[in-house]
């Protein structure tokens, strides 16, 4: 479903200032006109091989385009977003079974006067009087197999669509609910077409049929795509972390083994292995073929993550993790440590025991060996400032968080992207995305840290923080003393450093690094050719940082 | 030091003038010094009184519509919550007595006024109660609540909201919506609970569900059965005479 608030694009903004945009008439108002433009638009977009999602700024730059070849069309500046987008996903939305498709209906096609429908939280239980033309579409729609929703606003749906359960939209509505659901529908990266009704004004409202009708039709062939879903690959991964499997793979016979196999299971969200699992379904497109090397790689890459946490609660001196003690606590520092390397040597066996193809097994060592040295890189960059005392630059809190961040997300993507014999054109994007998305998590990181009560420690203990260096550059000196007089009076100092970062911009600044890196890792994402890991990806990247 | 402040509801006449004439003659009567805010709904709304204006660093006494009312109305211009030095009467169901204890200046009143057109009908939000579940603002079709940076649903654009309507309360899950000028208990702020609209509970199964698929299908089945509850349906309406309104307006 396609539409943007309009104050995003300099391009829009620059059309309502020169009033070529007439607000109050902007879908062309008969079904041959209407089909006059899908088809020119579907011609000018034939020969561009165009990947979904679509981000929000692909789409204007492309009607942008089209507008040039067609200036006459401009007052349908909306309407030709949503037919781009439409036509973007429409071979997607295809092979979608239609049992998995929702079909939205607005209410307000109903006859006002007459409709004796009840209604519940998500709209309309049309009673299917004949009173009205939503009978027609939704016997339609039903016939086929779709589940129908006549809704009304974006509110109940947004829940729906925020369930990550749905699979496909087809969604009828006036261009101004477009404008509000559309950030919804791209987050999620939901195939999804939209038809806009000829009216905005929410009454007797009415809607292209033989549009509708086509669109409901849509069908291909192909049925088995995988079609990624993290509940799905969380439940499989789930079962690779029981004893029962653990077990084989690691015998409990000793007691490092016990404490190791018991750290590996701990903290339930296991974002590493569904990360690696999730791409290298996408990438072989093939939901069921998932046999034991995949397993055990994806144990492998959990492996080295733990590793690193329950070296860094040492260094940090947590007491605990996930809601429980931590290994030192439980334990103690040597032990702690210990444990750790043994689940590095875990992540080595793995890769060598998976019987993948030794070229294969060569770029998973160099992927895994090379996460690590940029983790310690970007440790003891970090632990040389400390030692000094002194903030690092800008540039070099970067440098630390780009080290110690995205090799998290690196060595799981690309661990399933070798085992699906991705080209190295893929495995490039991944460290693009992984750099971008690394940073842009990190920095949330921060600034969801960056508060008077955390920031006393954070302070105390120097950690490098991203508000923090902008504030020092921009103030150069100012916050010498803090840094050197650690002890005193944390509180109050932290309390004076927060009222500066604000008032002199820092934090602000910070998000806008945020929004940066984020977009850039969006933007990663358009060398990819697969729809299928280009959606997840798009997805994960909403999952992991998700809109303010 | 305590300070009076006494609302009048000029624009709602949820107060009666009987009560507030009442209140006023007793006050001028012992000279004791108190400020006569015409409307505070509206004053508060335009932003044209500051908590500081009217309480300088005394223990306020309100005297008006119901305590609950006014006592969300007060959050709004307080940044902090309101401090429960702070007091709350009904003017209607309370006597001076009520100042017996208090130490109040003696001298002259002052006023503040209320003069636009605009009636300041809009609701406030009892955060002790609300849970930010955006049902409201969902329900609302004329932009009335927004999120803020938080994330909690706030008034946004009180002026936004129709005359009359109180539609969203009813849809409140919390009982947390508030209408200081709504002729009803406990619409207004008064004792007791609405019903709540359970629904079905459609959405809240939605974000468990495993299985959103067979739960649309389900709902499907049993689409025969009227599943609308009596407020929801009393809210639809309400919600839908406004619409009605405002579309005859346009044309």
């Amino acid at each position: 479903m396609a539409l943007v608030h309009m104050d995003d694009s300099e391009f829009i903004k620059n059309m309502i200032e020169k009033q070529l945009i007439k607000i109050e008439n902007i879908v062309p108002q008969t079904e041959i006109e209407l089909r006059q433009l899908r088809k020119s638009i579907a011609d000018f977009l034939e020969k561009r091989n165009l990947i979904p999602p679509l981000q929000q700024a692909e789409l204007f730059r492309i009607a942008e385009e089209y507008l040039n070849y067609h200036p006459e069309y401009e007052v349908y500046i909306k309407t030709i977003l949503i037919i781009i987008n439409n036509y973007v996903w429409q071979k997607e939305v295809a092979d979608i079974p239609f049992d998995r498709r929702v079909l939205l209906l607005p209410k307000c096609v109903r006859n006002s006067e007459s409709c004796k429908a009840s209604i519940d939280e998500l709209g309309l239980l049309c009673a299917q009087c004949g009173g009205c033309k939503l009978d027609n579409y939704i016997q339609q729609a039903e016939t086929l197999g779709y589940h129908v929703i006549v809704s009304e606003g974006t509110g109940a749906v947004s829940v729906l669509l925020q369930s990550g359960q749905i699979e496909c939209v087809v969604g009828v509505a006036c261009l101004d609910s477009f404008e509000r659901s559309f950030p919804l529908t791209l987050q999620q990266a939901i195939p999804s077409i939209a038809i806009p009704l000829f009216n905005s004004d929410c009454k007797d409202s009415k809607v292209d049929e033989s549009w509708l009708s086509e669109v409901l039709q849509l069908k291909s062939n192909t049925n088995n795509r995988f079609r990624p879903d993290f509940r799905h690959s969380k439940k499989m991964v789930d079962t690779w972390f029981e004893n029962v499997y653990l077990n084989k793979l690691f015998p409990a016979l000793d007691g490092s083994i016990q404490i190791a196999n018991k750290w590996l299971q701990a903290g339930g969200k296991r974002w590493r292995p569904m990360i690696m699992l999730s791409v290298y379904q996408a990438l072989s497109n093939n939901e069921i073929a998932v046999n034991e090397s995949i397993a055990k790689l994806a144990i492998a890459v959990e492996s080295f993550h733990k590793a690193s946490l329950a070296h860094d609660d040492i260094v940090d001196n947590d007491t605990e993790r996930y809601g429980a003690a931590s290994l030192l606590k439980e334990h103690n520092s040597a032990i702690a440590l210990n444990t750790g390397d043994l689940l590095l040597s875990y992540g080595y066996q793995l890769i060598a025991e998976s019987e993948l193809e030794p070229v294969k097994i060569q770029q998973l060592l160099k992927t895994a060996s090379h996460g690590h040295q940029k983790l310690c890189l970007g440790q003891g960059e970090e632990l040389a400032w400390q030692n000094q005392h002194k903030m690092p630059s800008v540039a070099q809190i970067m440098n630390i968080f780009a080290n110690k961040t995205a090799p998290a997300f690196e060595v799981a993507l690309k661990f399933g992207g070798i085992a699906a014999s991705a080209s190295d054109e893929v495995l490039l994007v991944f460290e693009k995305y992984s750099h971008a998305l690394g940073l842009a998590y990190q920095i949330k990181d921060d600034l969801e840290d960056f508060n008077p009560d955390k920031l006393a420690n954070d302070i105390a203990a120097l950690r490098p923080s991203l508000v923090l260096a902008i504030l020092n550059e921009k103030l150069p000196g100012r916050l010498d003393a803090y840094f050197q007089k650690l002890t005193d009076n944390s509180n109050g100092h932290a309390k004076e450093i927060y009222k500066m970062a604000r008032e002199n911009n820092a934090i602000d600044e910070a998000k806008s690094f945020l929004e940066d890196y984020k977009n850039k890792a969006f933007e990663s994402l358009s060398a990819l050719s697969n729809t299928s890991i280009k959606i997840l990806l798009f997805r994960l990247l909403n999952k992991i940082l998700p809109q303010q | 030091m305590s300070e009076i402040i006494l609302c009048a509801c000029k624009k709602g006449h949820k107060i009666s003038e009987k009560s507030v004439s009442d209140w006023k003659e007793k006050l001028d009567a012992a000279q004791l010094s108190y400020t006569f805010v015409e409307d505070l709904c509206g004053s508060i709304a335009k932003n044209e009184v500051q908590l500081g204006d009217l309480v300088k660093g005394k223990e306020p006494v309100f005297i008006g519509c119901q305590p609950k009312a006014m006592k969300n109305l007060v959050a709004k211009i307080s940044s902090n919550d309101v401090p429960n030095t702070f007091q709350f009467y009904n003017a209607a169901e309370s006597s001076p007595e009520i100042l017996d204890d208090k130490e109040i200046q003696k001298g002259a009143p002052k006023t503040i006024k209320y003069e636009h057109d605009w009636k300041p009908w809009y609701p406030v939000l009892d955060y002790d109660l609300c849970t930010s579940c955006q049902k409201c603002m969902n329900f609302c079709l004329f932009g009335v609540y927004a999120l803020d940076d938080d994330g909690m649903v706030v008034v946004e654009n009180p002026a936004n909201c129709k005359d009359l309507c109180p539609a969203c309360a009813r849809t409140c899950p919390s009982n947390a919506i508030v209408f200081p000028k709504h002729h009803e208990s406990p619409i207004d702020g008064g004792k007791g609970e609405l019903p709540i609209f359970d629904g079905g509970n459609f959405l809240n199964q939605i974000q468990q569900s495993q299985d959103v698929y067979k739960l649309l299908a389900n709902r499907r089945k049993t689409s025969g059965i009227a599943l609308m509850k009596d407020q929801l349906s009393l809210a639809d309406k309400e919600r839908e005479a406004c619409k009605n309104k405002e579309n005859n307006k346009k044309d």
